[in-house]
């Protein structure tokens, strides 16, 4: 049955109040820190977790293994929803300080790729942290907990409304009221709109930056654990990714605004909030056929809001951008921050460096390109020889074949993210979405085709081609953050669409056919997708090494320059994507070999995000940061742990991966595969900064002699 | 002589908002010729530059460069890497390179539009003999202005006097037929202002390009320009031989003050 008009217009508009108001948050706390916040939403989970495992009389029960202690609290009373309340934002409040205190202080003034990074790196660890506080199970909230009455009705413009629902849109609109009004009204929100036009000038005339980003994170956290609380009392089931999907709709309305625009992302939310409700009332209920597929309405209504967010970023109205800071370059060169915490000078690599030097008595400075050229070498061929000869070191091939395999597609997805963003220097959210459109190709290409083996990983290549171009078209406009938040919305939009749309033989993974031989272990599709991979890293290799991997890096460093030196960014943009979306369809074809169609777990963008963490980790700039990476984010956590968490990774390696990722942006922005080229630089550079200006001139007189 | 200038901006405006950067701005710049342009912040000397690079694009008047087949091709509608293929090179006032590239490297990356290999092409290894070119140029070009001994420094560990060579090594690697000069000596200290002077007219003999040079250093500007282009407020207020521009009162009035009588004979006679 369809829901009468007014009806749908006024759900619209309580979903879209609690876009907006997300929206609005999102806003606020990117004026004063420049931190576009990917956590607003865990923020929100984590206190809403809190509040309700209070008011539900449960225990708490810490099960830190990691710091090998076992904490558990046992409370006898039951507080009230509202009597709650206050003690919950009190501890958002000091999560909000201990965020700042501890995580984003060096940060202040950190390029915005940085800060994009450290937003993920926050996201992961509260995300960890959440499920081992409080469980990965999802929460009903109901009964004596719910703080309104889902029972009784009001009538409102023709239209049969909870309380609940009611009190959402009431308790919405009145956040936003506050949050205008503050800053509009008050000393402080005026320091705020200072700081957010002119950075430099605000703070030279006395506003201080790390006051107002101190009370920023205090205060948005307390904002986003009040959403977090008011909304699970309304979407029943709570659990950690409820909210944080929520919130990338707010994202993408504080994005509609600019980043800066407060009335225009409040407006956004609402129009996002009605767009949706419309396309889920009045889409055919019999499905779109298109494409010789039929097309049901789930993720229609995301896919539509992402449209017209995609369409409002590339066209830039400039009523919309006037005020909003657009990053000059692309690039992702991150500098370290100059003034480290305590945390990270404890694990200082040079103090560590130092001491392994005097030990062995070596001195990799003096080390000549042909040793290292040896090296390399070396290295290359030992991680070969892992991945070839593993099956003879006695490990039973039969349970490891598929652990290996799996890893392979890790170490594409990893190497499509160097490519990317080490190497072009464009930021993608939405890797995973190649990686569901290499399993489908693939799948189309050996089922329905019956292709034989090499052809249907080529067949899928081909597929991500137009989607590479789709993703990479914004790119031409976009730069930095806004280029990051429009492919987050491409990656949700997308992922939403395929994993509720296109369902392809059901996990009937095809095997290897090589003209009529078929792989008929788990070890012979291994090996066969070995030599894929193996070609494809060879591919890249090839590209770093020559004329279109120059074009990239100029491209990555400064667009500007690039072009003046005759290079076509535009045309280096696109094959960049082009490049790395290639790449990310063989993670997904290799998938589509061993488990079929890869679902969820693999193609959505909490995957994409944690794992251009994890690459950021272990190195952005080299092919030996994505093995590194693959290897261990990927291939050791499903060697040694149970297969039945083969998919999901673990509470544990988020927050052990969160905690990376944050020190390795202070110490070294290029991860670790750099880190011994960084301690080299940073060991020598002591004895050179003395010499460089004389060093300067003579070059000058030697050049006047010619 | 040929039928056209190497470079002719005609009439060419464009403004921001209620400032007019250029006013209907014209000049011509001849064959091996060393046009300076001065005049005051605010002028539209960079502006000019920008227009001519293709960084921005007129909103009247027309830009005319002699292709290398002697035709006259306009400007307008060209991006910046088209611009650059034509065979006009720039450095910029904040001598910006790829910050996290090498010297060597960075050479290589900037003769990109030397060897036209192909994608599949360059992948494939089929492009040997022009990678070899290349880099031969790029050792011959940095040794031209002495860095041949911090190849393998990382761009963003240079001096600023160091950056500014290995920008002047990068526009000799790319072999402009015109090559503009946005403040070369802006940042450097007044020792290596007086070597900057004969690396580039050396690097002038050995492109054979016609040059167009920004700056505020008078006695380096006079020293090496054939002939100087002065302007204020968006527009042309002068334009001939050095000695002629320096008596000029409006330069004098607009730019270079009173106090400038003196040096500027000097200056004269030295040029």
């Amino acid at each position: 049955m369809r829901l009468a008009l007014p009806t749908v217009l006024v759900l619209g508009t309580i979903a879209g109040s609690v876009y907006s108001v997300m929206g609005l948050g999102i806003v606020a706390m990117y004026k004063a820190t420049r931190v576009p916040n990917f956590a607003f939403g865990t923020t929100a989970t984590f206190v809403a977790l809190f509040h309700y495992e209070a008011v539900a009389g449960h225990t708490y029960a810490l099960h830190l293994n990691l710091l090998l202690f076992h904490l558990d609290v046992r409370h006898a009373f039951h507080p009230g929803f509202w009597a709650m309340m206050p003690v919950s934002l009190a501890v958002a409040g000091v999560v909000g300080y201990l965020i700042e205190r501890l995580v984003m202080r060096p940060f202040a003034e950190a390029p915005t790729i940085a800060l994009i990074i450290v937003s993920v790196a926050l996201y992961l660890l509260l995300t960890g942290l959440a499920a081992t506080f409080f469980g990965l199970n999802d929460r009903f909230v109901t009964g004596p907990e719910a703080p309104f009455s889902r029972s009784h009705t009001v009538r409102l413009f023709g239209v049969y409304l909870t309380y609940e629902r009611l009190g959402i849109l009431i308790l919405s609109l009145a956040v936003s009221a506050a949050v205008f009004a503050f800053f509009r009204w008050t000393r402080t929100g005026l320091a705020i709109r200072a700081l957010s036009t002119k950075r430099d000038v605000a703070q030279l005339c006395g506003v201080s930056a790390r006051r107002l980003s101190r009370l920023s994170w205090v205060g948005g956290t307390i904002l986003a654990g009040f959403i977090g609380i008011l909304l699970s009392a309304e979407q029943v089931d709570l659990n950690t990714t409820n909210l944080t999907l929520t919130a990338v709709v707010g994202f993408i309305a504080a994005v509609i605004g600019g980043m800066t625009s407060l009335p225009i992302a409040f407006a956004a939310g609402l129009v996002l909030g009605v767009l949706q409700e419309l396309v889920q009332a009045y889409y055919p209920s019999g499905g779109v056929h298109f494409l010789g597929h039929t097309w049901t309405q789930t993720g229609m209504p995301e896919a539509a809001g992402i449209l017209v967010a995609l369409a409002v970023l590339v066209a830039r109205p400039r009523w919309i951008f006037a005020g909003s800071r657009e990053d000059e370059e692309s690039g992702v060169t991150m500098k370290p921050v100059s003034n480290p915490p305590l945390l990270a000078r404890a694990v200082d690599p040079i103090q560590a460096w130092r001491l392994w030097r005097s030990a062995f008595g070596l001195d990799w400075t003096a080390v000549d390109e042909g040793r290292r050229k040896m090296v390399r070498r070396l290295t290359v061929g030992g991680v070969l020889a892992v991945a070839a000869a593993w099956p003879l070191a006695g490990v039973n091939h039969d349970v490891y074949g598929l652990d290996f395999t799996i890893g392979l597609a890790f170490f594409m997805l990893a190497l499509s993210v160097v490519v990317l963003t080490g190497w072009v220097g464009q930021i993608s959210l939405a890797q995973g979405a190649f990686v569901a459109v290499g399993g489908v190709g693939t799948l189309i290409g050996a089922n329905s085709f019956g292709l034989p083996f090499p052809l249907p990983v080529l067949c899928a290549a081909a597929l991500s081609v137009p989607f590479s171009l789709l993703i990479g078209l914004p790119a031409l406009r976009l730069r930095g953050l806004y280029l990051a938040i429009a492919t987050l919305a491409f990656g949700y939009g997308s992922s939403r669409l395929v994993a509720g749309n296109v369902s392809l033989g059901s996990a009937t993974a095809p095997s290897v056919d090589l003209f009529g031989w078929h792989a008929g272990t788990t070890l012979e599709t291994y090996y066969c997708l070995l030599a894929v991979v193996a070609g494809v890293t060879f591919l890249c290799w090839r590209v770093s090494v020559t004329r279109p991997g120059r074009a990239f890096y100029a491209v990555r460093d400064s667009e500007t320059v690039a072009s003046a030196y005759g290079i076509n960014t535009t045309r280096t943009k696109l094959t960049g994507f082009v490049l790395s979306g290639a790449v990310a369809s063989v993670a997904g074809s290799v998938l589509a070999y061993v488990v079929g169609q890869p679902g969820p777990g693999y193609t959505d963008i909490f995957f994409s995000v944690t794992w251009l963490a994890y690459v950021v980790v272990a190195g952005i700039g080299s092919i030996g940061g994505a093995v590194l990476a693959a290897g261990v984010f990927g291939l050791l956590p499903l060697v040694f742990t149970s297969r039945a968490s083969a998919s999901s990774t673990g509470a544990g390696s988020e927050i052990v991966a969160g905690i990376l990722l944050i020190l390795v942006m202070v110490i070294n922005p290029g991860g670790l595969a750099t880190m011994a080229r960084f301690v080299r630089r940073r060991s020598t550079v002591h004895s050179e900064t003395g010499t460089t200006p004389d060093a300067a001139v003579s070059a000058l007189g030697a050049a006047r002699a010619l | 002589m040929t039928a056209a200038p190497l470079l002719q901006f005609d009439d060419v405006a464009k403004r921001y908002g209620g400032v007019a950067a250029l006013d209907g701005v014209s000049f011509s710049v001849g064959d091996e010729e060393v046009v300076g342009v001065i005049g005051a912040n605010g002028a539209g000397k960079t502006t000019a530059f920008d227009a001519i690079s293709g960084f921005v694009q007129p909103d009247r008047g027309r830009i005319w460069l002699r292709a290398p087949d002697g035709s006259r091709a306009d400007l307008a509608g060209l991006s910046p890497h088209r611009r650059a293929a034509l065979g006009v090179g720039r450095t910029f006032q904040n001598a910006r390179l790829f910050s996290s590239l090498t010297v060597l490297e960075t050479l290589r990356a900037v003769q990109h539009t030397r060897g036209r290999t192909g994608f599949w092409r360059s992948v494939a290894g089929m492009g040997r003999a022009q990678e070899r070119d290349i880099s031969e140029r790029a050792h011959d070009v940095l040794a031209l202005v002495g860095l041949e001994e911090h190849l393998d420094k990382p761009i963003q560990e240079l001096s600023y006097g160091m950056l500014r060579l290995c920008e002047l090594a990068c526009v000799v690697a790319l072999a402009p037929r015109l090559l503009l000069l946005d403040e070369p000596s802006s940042g450097m200290a007044q020792r290596e202002v007086e070597a900057l002077g004969p690396i580039l007219a050396s690097i002038r003999a050995r492109l054979g390009a016609s040059v167009v040079l920004v700056e505020h250093d008078m006695p380096f500007v006079l020293g090496l320009s054939d002939r100087i282009v002065a302007m204020a407020k968006g527009t042309v207020i002068a334009e001939g031989r050095p000695d002629v521009v320096m008596r000029d009162p409006a330069v004098i009035e607009s730019y270079l003050g009173d106090s400038w009588s003196r040096p500027a004979a000097a200056g004269a006679a030295h040029a």
